[in-house]
């Protein structure tokens, strides 16, 4: 009987799992973690005899298999039940999801502070600039836990020093673990009016009150470490605030079209061209669902608000974390424009930038300030 | 093609069954031989003629040596068909130490030739070699079929890691025999056993080495974990894949050798050899040990036979002077046992000789590991401190907590403790019998999650 059923189970596991890979149809792309996945070699004689055919195979088999999810959950699972503190680089404390970073890449951090005050000294001479560092979640999760941490004292402490006599508006005493997202890196914009008042205030400006604002929630946000770190985690609810001046607002990014580059009102996703808003809930169901702010990665961008009460501009030089806080800022500027200079090249800028009385603020997570080569 | 790997799982496992179990008897040596063809060929493409150049050659100097038994053509046939083995073998894989070594030494300036290892050479000349010596000693007949002594060459189960099979061992097996219900069962109870004691436990502790190699962090305690991280990574690994390898002989028939018998509860050196790559402790004895005199000579030849089978024990494990250390540091501490310290350890409490052994083993594994001579010195000394190193930082604490658990695991299935209540489990005839699937269905389920995650899964074996 045992050996019956040792049979039966080595050939029921082997087989169905077999015939399941041949008879699903292959997937595109994986929305959980964010990248396109294997699709079925070709095969030829060369790539056979070469060996490059069977490593393909291998990836393939890996990216296409039968339940590739749920596996993926389990071996998360199971990695932990097993001891680790973390699966992949990822962990779970305090119903938060985050991932392991460390140690602190101080050359990187003077490097990119060291740019970022170039590009003040060479474009922004005699303008108000500010600077502000917004603190991943393992400053308020890791060390407190056990996890190994960035030396975030250090990491300012370069800041300062390479950030020279530009005005430094502190952000991480205003955050706690509750301003983020319990499945993703970033923060949450429902949480972010103090942020924007801290912001304003030291540039000056006035923002609308918070009751004018209207909230709409979307569900189930699965974040970026939800996907990746593959555990079973409830997902998060995505919220964001509206008003007068999110709803009025005209927006432009840099694209090429047609061979030239140009300021246009549409973005194209899947082959669709879609009108460019502030915010685009359309997005949601897409590879990332904190596009929904700003449309996601752009170059550079530009936010016409035609009922300002003002007529002052900023320009904000950001990361990802920049296009959830920039709404909150609209009601206090009558043009905005964001530059995120991972995707377009530094000596470019004057090309596209208008620069006349604007504010600038250098506005970066800790996560990107630690990292090499980003900054082009 | 790897064992641990979804191509031959799900691939390659179903396809060979089928074909195997559909095939009439008298066809299954082939359906054997031409699958192990391509599952050598899968992951050497270009190498496979070398597979069928080994099986060619001693199938060929076996049939003239019995031939020509009892003269001296048998002789010449028998150093031929040796000479093609090693010839083989000393091209594709120490060519290139011997070129370096020269330029070293005498100060020449020859250019390496890169010659990348076939996977498995280092297995499959030594079985050959010993199948042509045994022909020619008279213990084995010449097989006269060039399928059936193909297949045993090629057999996919033991092809590229082991354990060495001889042909004596599975002779009469090659030619008859029966498939069982019962051995089926018992094969795939050992394969997915292995399966899972690679993947689950040599794979993590893999991934800790990993950790270590890439790390900044240098301290005596992240140098202590990464010793007995690879410790147990190596014998997990190896041991797993001489598992799934008896497991998938015994689904085909087959009853290979035992290769590992809990080495790390040894309390010598000399007992650990007994226990740990079996298969290659004897034939190394049989067919250079013995030979050379074994020790029925003077003690001084008797010290030379153990240092030059010592020696080439490490020298077959890589082609680097690190193997060879090591080697060689096997050979002084079988030789210290055998005269003084056997008795010592023999009167010492149990404790302390499998302190000694466990710690003569981790730093010889860390030689074993090292990149290079320097890079292993860098590693045993970094163990102790060397250089004002400090005890502990932060990253070394971190995953001690995160690998304490996998530590305990795999110290605790190094030893028989569990095997034996298993096997008392399953003498049982009552339902908890029915525990077996299950574990398989669950073992299978986990090395799947394993695999389909992309988590770590080196092939340990690219320099044997």
């Amino acid at each position: 009987m045992r050996n019956i059923a040792t049979l039966a189970v080595f050939v029921a596991v082997l087989f169905g799992l077999c015939i399941a890979f041949f008879v699903m149809p292959d997937v595109p792309r994986s929305q959980a973690e964010r990248r396109l996945l294997a699709q079925a070699p070709q095969r030829s004689t060369a790539a056979i005899l070469n060996g490059t055919y069977m490593y393909a195979l291998d990836e393939y088999m890996q990216d296409q298999f039968p339940l590739r999810e749920a596996f993926r959950t389990v071996n998360a699972v199971k990695r932990l039940a097993l001891g680790r503190r973390d699966t992949n680089g990822y962990y779970f404390v305090a119903g938060h999801l985050s991932s392991l970073e460390f140690p602190l890449n101080a050359e990187a951090v003077h490097r990119n502070a060291a740019h970022l005050n170039a590009i003040s000294q060479w474009l922004f001479e005699g303008l108000n600039v500010f600077y502000a560092v917004i603190p991943d979640k393992n400053y308020f999760l890791a060390a407190q836990n056990g996890f190994p941490a960035l030396d975030y004292a250090e990491m300012m402490r370069i800041m300062h020093h390479r950030m020279g006599a530009h005005t430094y508006i502190d952000l991480f005493s205003l955050l706690s673990i509750e301003d983020f997202y319990r499945t993703d890196i970033h923060w949450r914009q429902e949480n972010l009016l103090p942020v924007a008042e801290q912001l304003t205030r030291y540039m000056g400006v006035d923002l609308p009150p918070p009751n004018t604002y209207t909230a709409h929630t979307l569900f189930p946000f699965r974040g970026s470490f939800h996907g990746h770190a593959a555990l079973p985690v409830r997902p998060d609810e995505l919220t964001f605030l509206t008003n007068e001046y999110t709803e009025n607002a005209i927006v432009y990014t840099l694209l090429e079209e047609g061979g030239q580059i140009l300021f246009s009102r549409y973005i194209t996703v899947d082959g669709e061209r879609l009108p460019l808003r502030v915010y685009m809930p359309e997005l949601f169901g897409g590879m990332d669902g904190y596009d929904v702010f700003l449309a996601g990665a752009q170059a550079v961008m530009t936010i016409e608000i035609p009922n300002a009460t003002t007529n002052r501009e900023l320009i904000i030089f950001r990361d990802s974390f920049g296009s959830s806080i920039t709404p909150l800022l609209l009601g206090g500027y009558a043009k905005i424009i964001l530059v995120d200079i991972r995707y377009i090249s530094t000596h470019l800028l004057p090309t596209f930038i208008e620069i006349t009385d604007q504010d600038i603020l250098f506005l970066f997570s800790t996560t990107i300030l630690n990292q090499n080569g980003l900054f082009r | 093609m790897v064992f641990s790997g979804l191509p031959f799982l799900y691939l390659f496992m179903p396809a060979v069954l089928v074909a195997y179990f559909a095939a009439p008897k008298k066809y299954r040596n082939a359906v054997l031989l031409v699958f192990s063809l391509a599952f050598y060929f899968f992951g050497e493409q270009f190498y496979t003629i070398l597979l069928l150049i080994s099986s060619v050659s001693d199938f060929v100097f076996s049939l003239l040596i019995e031939k020509y038994r009892g003269t001296a053509k048998a002789k010449i046939f028998l150093i031929s068909a040796i000479v093609v083995s090693l010839v083989m073998l000393g091209f594709f894989k120490y060519i290139d130490f011997f070129i370096t070594t020269a330029n070293a030494v005498f100060g020449s300036d020859i250019a390496v030739l890169n010659v990348r290892l076939p996977i498995g050479i280092s297995f499959f000349t030594f079985q050959t070699m010993s199948y042509t010596i045994d022909v020619y000693r008279g213990r084995v007949r010449a097989q006269a079929n060039i399928v059936t002594f193909a297949t045993f060459v090629c057999l996919f189960p033991q092809l590229v890691a082991g354990p060495i099979v001889r042909y004596s061992d599975i002779a009469e097996e090659l030619e008859n025999r029966k498939e069982r219900l019962a051995e089926i069962s018992a094969g795939i109870r050992r394969f997915c056993i292995g399966l899972m004691k690679k993947v689950i436990i040599a794979n993590s502790m893999a991934e800790l080495t990993e950790y270590f190699r890439y790390a900044d962090e240098r301290t005596v305690l992240f140098y202590w974990m990464y010793a007995l991280a690879f410790t147990f990574q190596i014998y997990f690994d190896f041991s797993g894949y001489s598992d799934m390898a008896i497991g998938l002989g015994k689904m085909f028939g087959f009853t290979f050798p035992e290769n590992f018998n809990y080495p790390y509860v040894s309390r010598s050196i000399t007992e650990f050899w007994r226990r740990w790559h079996m298969t290659l402790g004897n034939w190394f004895r049989d067919y250079v040990y013995i030979p050379m005199g074994g020790n029925r000579v003077k003690q001084s030849r008797w010290i030379f036979n153990i240092a030059a089978v010592w020696m080439l024990t490490g020298f077959w494990h890589g082609a680097d002077w690190n193997f060879i250390v090591w080697g060689l540091m096997m050979a002084v501490l079988l030789v210290a046992e055998k005269f003084f310290l056997a008795k010592l350890l023999n009167r010492a409490w149990r404790f302390v000789a499998h302190v000694y052994t466990m710690l003569v083993i981790i730093i010889s594994f860390v030689i074993f590991n090292g990149e290079g001579m320097s890079g292993a010195w860098a590693d045993v000394s970094g163990m102790f401190g060397v250089g004002g190193l400090p005890l502990a930082g932060t990253l070394s604490l971190y995953y001690l907590r995160s690998f304490a658990p996998m530590f305990i695991i795999a110290a605790f299935l190094s030893t028989p403790v569990v095997k034996k209540a298993g096997d008392k489990l399953l003498e049982n005839k009552s339902k908890l019998t029915l525990l077996e699937p299950i574990l398989v269905a669950v073992g299978l389920i986990l090395v799947t999650a394993n695999l389909v995650d992309g988590s770590f899964n080196p092939f340990i074996y690219f320099r044997f």
